[in-house]
C-alpha cells in the first residue's frame, strides 16, 4: 500500500494493516523467474526444432518458416491444454509457458472449455475469445503504432 | 539419491559416444557450427564462385560460405556468425554491395539457412555427378525463387 494512502488509515486499519504483512507469505520471485526461464527457453527451443524441422524437410525459407511454426505451437499448445497438460506447466512456470505465443493457444482453449456447460454458441462461441480477444486487439493495434512510427520514421526521417 | 546419480551420469555420459556415423545423419554435417574448407564445386566453370567464396570466407563476420555459377549468374550464400546477427541487415547490405562491385555476373546473395543447405547440396551435385549447365542453371531459378519468396 502506498505510504500517503497509509497515513489516512484509522489506528485499527494500521494494525491490522501491520499485523496481516507479518503473517503474508512471501513470494518466491527469483525461484519464478528461474522457473519461468527455463521452461520459456525450453518452449522456444522446441519452436525453433520445429522451424528446423520445417525448412529441412518442406520449402520454407528463415523468412518463410515462421507462419507454420507459430501455428504448430499453437496447435500444440490446445492439445495439451485439452488433456490437461499445460495447466499443470502454467502451475509450475507461470509467466514462462504463458509469454511465448503457446500461452495464446491455452487462452483460447481453456477459456472454452470452462463455457463449455453454457452452450455451443453463447457459451463456447461468446466466450473463446474473452481473453485472447485482448491478446489479439492490443497486438493488432500495437502492431499498427510501431508501423505508423516506422512510416513517419522513413518517410519523413530519412531513416532506413 | 547415489543410484539415481550414476543412472543419471551413465545417460550423459552415454550420449558423449563417438559415433561417427550417427555424426554425419545429423544436422551438424550440414555446416551449421563448423567452417567448411571448401565453399566451390572444383570445376573449371566455376571459378568465379570460388572467388566469391574466398572473398565472403575473409570477412570476420561470416561464419560459412558456398556459391554456385551458371550461365552468367552467381548464387552465393552464407551464414554470419551468431552475435553478428544483430547487424545482418548492414552485413547484407555490404555483402551484395561488394558482390555486385566485383563481379560481372548478376548476383543472388542471400544470408538464410535453407538457401545455403539447398546451394551446398547443389554444389555437392556439381562436385560428384557432374550434371550440364542447364540443370545447373534450372536449380539455380529455384533457389532464387525460394529467396525471393516473402511469406
Amino acid at each position: 500500500m502506498a505510504n500517503e494512502k497509509r497515513k489516512n488509515l484509522t489506528p485499527v486499519q494500521q494494525e491490522y494493516h501491520q499485523f496481516e504483512q507479518a503473517r503474508e507469505t512471501k513470494r518466491p520471485v527469483l525461484k519464478n523467474c528461474v522457473r519461468a526461464f527455463f521452461v520459456g527457453g525450453l518452449i522456444c527451443t522446441i519452436g525453433q526444432a520445429i522451424s528446423y524441422f520445417y525448412m529441412y524437410f518442406f520449402d520454407f525459407t528463415e523468412k518463410t518458416v515462421g507462419n507454420p511454426t507459430v501455428a504448430t505451437m499453437v496447435f500444440i499448445a490446445m492439445l495439451l491444454t485439452g488433456f490437461g497438460v499445460y495447466d499443470r506447466l502454467a502451475q509450475f512456470a507461470g509467466a514462462g509457458s504463458a509469454v511465448p505465443v503457446t500461452g495464446f493457444g491455452n487462452a483460447v482453449i481453456s477459456a472454452a472449455i470452462e463455457h463449455r456447460t453454457e452452450g455451443f454458441v453463447l457459451g463456447v462461441g461468446g466466450n473463446m475469445f474473452k481473453l485472447a480477444g485482448s491478446v489479439i486487439l492490443f497486438g493488432t493495434f500495437s502492431a499498427f503504432v510501431v508501423a505508423l512510427i516506422k512510416t513517419i520514421a522513413v518517410k519523413w526521417g530519412g531513416l532506413g | 539419491m547415489k543410484k539415481w546419480f550414476v543412472l543419471m551420469s551413465m545417460f550423459f555420459l552415454i550420449s558423449c559416444a563417438h559415433e561417427q556415423k550417427e555424426q554425419q545423419q545429423s544436422l551438424q554435417q550440414e555446416n551449421m557450427t563448423n567452417v567448411s574448407h571448401d565453399g566451390s564445386a572444383k570445376r573449371s566453370d566455376q571459378q568465379q564462385a570460388k572467388r566469391a567464396v574466398d572473398m565472403l570466407k575473409e570477412r570476420q563476420d561470416v561464419k560459412d560460405a558456398v556459391a554456385v555459377e551458371a550461365n552468367g549468374r552467381l548464387l552465393v550464400a552464407y551464414q554470419v556468425k551468431h552475435l553478428h546477427r544483430f547487424r545482418m541487415k548492414q552485413i547484407e547490405k555490404e555483402v551484395g554491395k561488394a558482390l555486385n562491385e566485383q563481379f560481372r555476373e548478376k548476383v543472388i546473395a542471400s544470408h538464410d539457412l535453407k538457401i545455403f543447405w539447398k546451394t551446398k547440396a547443389l554444389k555437392e551435385k556439381i562436385e560428384t555427378k557432374n550434371i550440364s549447365e542447364k540443370e545447373i542453371e534450372k536449380e539455380m531459378t529455384v533457389i532464387q525463387k525460394l529467396s525471393e519468396e516473402q511469406t
